[in-house]
């Protein structure tokens, strides 16, 4: 009777064991995949983000170029050489302003889009890892992945808030001085 | 119900269970219910109305006529007599039942012969034939009417001993009526069974044999049983055989049948019409039972409900969002429309300030003719020909405003552009809000809006006051108008000895050495504005005074040719743009001022030819080219470089 009783315990140990192991392997893989999916949809708003701030730097900067025209034209008509006589003329003082400003919203936008591509790339390397970690995991039913998944949350924790955040604050752009732009400007010319 | 009084008519008798596990042919139960039901019911009537004896025993009589047939057959099967299988025979067999026709006509009323009378199957064939006849005969659901039609009696479907008894008189009457009718009671009654043979022998057929045989043993009891009933009413079916059954109490008892059934149908009509009449209403009004579906016809109904829900949700969830930036796009739209209206009194300005130029050019001209013909050469002179002195006191006033004119011009350009710069930061500032944060646009709109207040235009705002300016004193005035005619004598002293020379010529008829004229005298301009021909080439020309030509553009021409001229005053352009011709050509002419350029919008000619005309980046070009897009708008021909035909289609 004890004998069988240790029988019946040893298996259960064993089914047990067995059983947990094959359970832990399976909500490893099915973390990763989660994982994995969550990775695919940041990258799909990621790259949505970089789209529409390019999309929106080449209009700034669209619009920029066409205010350099437009002071290049006006200094052209009333003969200005300077930087001090350019600035009385309003059309001039104004465009120049509105330059100064375009080219902050063009740095801020810049950063941005370098920043979202960052973000991109270092998910695509995770995304990879994460690959290569649910094969392993299938073939040898077992592999730490518990640094991996904390590298990814990183990511994920920072960049899943910026998507849903304005990419740049019109207060906070880098100013240039308007005579540096004034000088740019007709050197073109 | 039928089936009902079926199985409460079996469950009475010990002797009928058997047949209510029997699958067995249902005109057969039928025929079986009436052996046993009509021999109860006469007997409860018998005892109870001795008047309806006589009729009782009648119905008995026609029944034992339609049973014993039916009766016969089993009391045969069961007895094995000789008549007996004489009986069965026809029920099985259609030879047979042809045979037994001439049985049933003997009496000499045979009613298949006759095709009067209501049974719709005048030959044995066709009713063999007609499969679904046979088995109307049990089937719950006909109506009486077609059960009488079919030959049988409704006398089956009732009930023993129930008191109902209008549905089992009134075929019965119909029955009796018909032969009584012909005067023979047996006739109808062969007729009946007849038709009972012929509808029943299908269903026969269709049985098999070993049915045949189920039912044969089966049936033995009950055969029994009518055979005993049978044997009590022999008697009464042998006494109602005889004619002595008055005719009246037939008549009596049937119309007394069919005032029961007519009192039950009207009962069931009225029934019926009600359940309608229930059923027309409640379609028509389903809300009674709780259903909507009424409702759906009143297509108003829904519109009434979303029209007054829209209008309230408009006003609750749009504003709270869309209210800044539609506020601030209302506000861009104001600071646009300010502006234009802005550059639209600066064009005014302008045009002013062109038009004293031109009246100050002009009376310049007439000063420059007076000192020729008064030969003055001072400013005391000048000043004493009074002709002069109001001449120089306008051209002085005229500075003035001009002089004056320039500050509402650059209020104006201040307005226009710094709304102009407003309205493109705003629209910057818009155009990020998908992308960007901190974008304030309540301080656009406040930004706009002090712009607004503050270059609004208003007589304030414009005015002048060119008696406060300071003017131009008239002695420098004289000096400059001295300047301007030293230089004019200069240049026609200079060229005078050819001119001159040609000239003379002009005037004395020979215009061969025309385009050699570098400057021409209104003398000579007058001279030839007279001669004939199309085109006049003039090229040598290089300037053209007002009182040349004012002489030289009525020359009735087509095409003039000064292709030499490089400046051309306001004064000869007013005169040039007044020509009746149709072409002129002048591409020497480097500028064309839009003071200038205003006198050819009133030139009615078709070609005008500026291909010197050079591009400048300026306003007044800008409204030069203005001009001359405009005036070809009007049908006129412009032959200009493809620089300038560029700016103009920029600009229009």
């Amino acid at each position: 009777m004890r004998k069988h009783l240790s029988h019946i315990c040893a298996v259960m140990i064993i089914f047990f064991f067995g059983f947990g192991s094959a359970h832990a392997t399976v909500n490893k893989s099915s973390e990763l995949k989660l994982k994995m999916t969550e990775i695919s949809t940041l990258q799909q708003n990621l790259t949505g983000k970089i789209a529409q701030a390019v999309e929106k730097k080449d209009q700034l900067e669209q619009k920029s170029h066409e205010l350099e025209k437009e002071v290049r034209d006006q200094k052209a008509q009333y003969k200005i050489e300077t930087y001090q006589n350019a600035i009385l003329n309003p059309r001039i003082d104004y465009n120049l302003k509105l330059i100064q400003l375009l080219l902050g919203y063009i740095t801020r936008l810049n950063d941005k889009i370098v920043y979202f591509k960052n973000g991109h790339d270092m998910l695509n390397f995770f995304f990879q890892q994460a690959q290569d970690d649910l094969l392993m995991i299938k073939t040898l039913n077992d592999l730490e992945i518990d640094k991996l998944i904390a590298q990814i949350n990183e990511v994920l924790d920072e960049y899943i808030p910026e998507t849903g955040k304005p990419m740049f604050d019109v207060n906070d752009v880098p100013l240039k001085d308007t005579e540096q732009i004034w000088n740019e400007i007709i050197k073109i010319n | 119900m039928g089936k009902e009084k079926e199985i409460d008519l079996y469950s009475s008798d010990v002797s009928e269970l058997n047949f209510t596990d029997e699958s067995e042919d249902t005109i057969k139960k039928v025929l079986d219910e009436r052996d046993y039901i009509l021999p109860l019911k006469d007997d409860r009537e018998a005892s109870l109305d001795p008047l309806d004896k006589d009729d009782s025993m009648a119905t008995k009589e026609q029944i034992e006529q339609e049973i014993p047939i039916r009766d016969t057959d089993n009391d045969n099967q069961a007895e094995n007599t000789p008549d007996g299988l004489e009986a069965k025979i026809p029920l099985d067999e259609d030879d047979d039942n042809k045979s037994d026709e001439p049985d049933l006509t003997e009496d000499g009323s045979d009613p298949i012969a006759d095709p009067g009378e209501d049974d719709p199957v005048p030959d044995g064939s066709v009713g063999v034939e007609d499969v679904p006849a046979v088995e109307d005969p049990v089937n719950p659901d006909e109506t009486p009417a077609e059960v009488a039609e079919n030959g049988d009696t409704p006398d089956a479907q009732a009930q023993p001993g129930s008191n109902d008894s209008g549905p089992n008189d009134q075929p019965e009457k119909n029955l009796r009526d018909e032969p009584s009718e012909r005067g023979s009671s047996d006739d109808f009654v062969g007729l009946d069974d007849a038709e009972i043979e012929e509808k029943f022998l299908p269903k026969k057929k269709v049985e098999s044999k070993k049915a045949k045989d189920i039912d044969k043993l089966e049936s033995e009891p009950a055969n029994k049983t009518v055979e005993k009933n049978k044997d009590r009413q022999l008697p009464q079916v042998k006494e109602s055989r005889k004619p002595a059954a008055p005719k009246a109490a037939k008549e009596s008892e049937a119309s007394k049948g069919f005032g029961k059934l007519s009192w039950a149908s009207k009962i069931i009509n009225v029934a019926l019409m009600a359940l309608i009449a229930a059923g027309f209403y409640l379609y028509y009004n389903p809300s009674l039972v709780g259903l909507t579906k009424a409702e759906q016809p009143v297509l108003p109904a829904p519109v009434e409900v979303i029209e007054p829900v829209t209008p309230v949700a408009q006003p609750v969830t749009t504003p709270s969002v869309a209210s800044k930036r539609d506020q601030c796009i209302a506000k861009l739209e104001e600071a646009v429309r300010l502006r234009k209206e802005l550059l639209e009194k600066k064009d005014e300005i302008y045009e002013l300030d062109l038009y004293y130029r031109n009246g100050i050019a002009e009376l310049e001209d007439e000063i420059y003719q007076e000192i020729q013909k008064s030969g003055i050469s001072s400013y005391k002179e000048a000043v004493n020909n009074k002709r002069i002195e109001l001449n120089m006191r306008t051209i002085q006033r005229r500075q003035a405003y001009i002089k004056e004119l320039t500050k509402p011009a650059y209020w104006l350009k201040s307005g226009s552009e710094e709304l102009f710069f407003l309205v493109r930061k705003g629209q910057l500032d818009l155009e990020l809000t998908e992308i960007a944060g901190g974008i304030d646009l309540n301080k656009h709109v406040r930004h706009i809006s002090a712009a607004i207040q503050k270059y609004r235009p208003s007589p304030e705002n414009l005015a002048v006051d060119p008696l406060q300016s300071k003017v131009q004193p008239l002695e420098k005035i004289w000096e400059q108008i001295s300047q301007k005619k030293n230089t004019k004598d200069k240049a026609q002293i200079a060229l005078n000895p050819k001119n001159e020379i040609i000239e003379t010529q002009i005037c004395s008829g020979n215009l061969a050495r025309i385009a050699e004229l570098t400057s021409i005298s209104p003398a000579a301009a007058g001279c030839l504005s007279r001669m004939s021909g199309a085109d006049l080439f003039l090229n040598g020309l290089t300037t053209l005074s007002p009182d040349a030509a004012k002489q030289l553009f009525k020359w009735q021409g087509n095409w003039i040719c000064l292709n030499g001229v490089k400046d051309l005053s306001p004064a000869a352009a007013k005169f040039l743009f007044k020509w009746k011709g149709s072409w002129i050509s002048l591409n020497s002419l480097d500028e064309l001022p839009p003071e200038l350029a205003m006198y050819l919008l009133k030139w009615e000619g078709q070609q005008l030819e500026l291909m010197g005309l050079k591009y400048n980046k300026n306003e007044a070009t800008q409204k030069t080219l203005k001009y001359l897009a405009l005036w070809e708008t009007t049908g006129g021909k412009l032959y200009v470089t493809d620089e300038i035909r560029k700016e103009m289609e920029r600009l229009m």
